[in-house]
């Protein structure tokens, strides 16, 4: 799994490529407390490249998610396709975070 | 059915999915019914590498094996088989919800999370809720094994 990160205004946009499985997932809170404790606390993960998650990767979104509201920020996601997509909406994961079609929808949230 | 065996850790993770991915192509199945055969195959063998053998002897082999194939009638099938005690990963599904057990109450709890917001969504459960959301799961035990058998039926897109 690989991040590619840019800043858009107020939001961090994060860039996931590869797969988030039971090998990787771990990475994915990591950089998100990383990107939080370099002052970002409001970010946008793009996943259009993301191939593939399990609940290792639901895992993952979840306790960064809290983290992120806790510290007063939030974690937003957009342009899921896919098995992800499939994956966020039968976990209810559509209705628990922001999830937006597209990036531009995404970051034009208040 | 083709079958592969390995030892019951995550370095056999690898192996298994392209077994399996290469079994569901040749059976015929689409790209999103692939993905959905590699994330089960994925959260079943978590589940077998995390606490098949948990009291077992580190050195007692710790075998898992799964078999691929294509049903009678024409669905494709993956079973998965540990020697560890045994254990019905899918057994809540079948439970009455108001009957006590504890496959019943872990039930609740799962249908009550699906629902929780942010604040009060549990981190766990969601490997066996996605097995029993991507196919049709059943369970045996079988001469001193755990099977759990794992249907891939057409879904109708709409």
């Amino acid at each position: 799994m690989d991040f590619t990160q840019t800043q858009e205004g107020a939001f961090l946009v994060l860039m996931v490529t590869g797969r988030m499985d039971t090998l990787t997932a771990p990475q994915f809170e990591a950089k998100c407390l990383a990107c939080l404790e370099a002052g970002s606390k409001r970010l946008v993960v793009d996943l259009s490249s993301l191939e593939y998650i399990s609940s290792a990767g639901l895992r993952s979104i979840l306790s960064a998610a809290k983290k992120l509201k806790a510290a007063g920020g939030d974690l937003a996601f957009c342009a899921l396709s896919g098995i992800v997509a499939e994956v966020f909406a039968v976990s209810g994961f559509n209705k628990l975070l922001p999830v937006l079609p597209t990036r531009e929808q995404a970051l034009a949230r208040p | 059915m083709q079958r592969l065996r390995l030892p019951a850790q995550e370095e056999s993770l690898a192996a298994f999915r392209q077994h399996a991915l290469d079994q569901a192509a040749r059976a015929g199945l689409d790209e999103a019914a692939q993905a959905r055969v590699e994330l089960v195959l994925e959260e079943a063998l978590v589940n077998v590498i995390r606490h098949a053998y948990a009291d077992t002897a580190p050195d007692a082999g710790r075998p898992v094996e799964l078999a691929c194939g294509t049903d009678p009638d024409g669905v494709f099938r993956m079973e998965l088989s540990d020697w560890g005690p045994p254990f019905d990963p899918v057994g809540g599904a079948a439970a009455r919800p108001d009957d006590g057990s504890p496959e019943a109450e872990l039930e609740v709890e799962l249908e009550a999370n699906l629902e929780a917001d942010l604040d009060n969504r549990a981190l766990g459960g969601m490997g066996l809720f996605l097995i029993r959301t991507m196919s049709q799961p059943g369970y045996e035990r079988k001469a001193g094994a755990n099977v759990l058998s794992l249907r891939f039926a057409p879904v109708d897109e709409d």
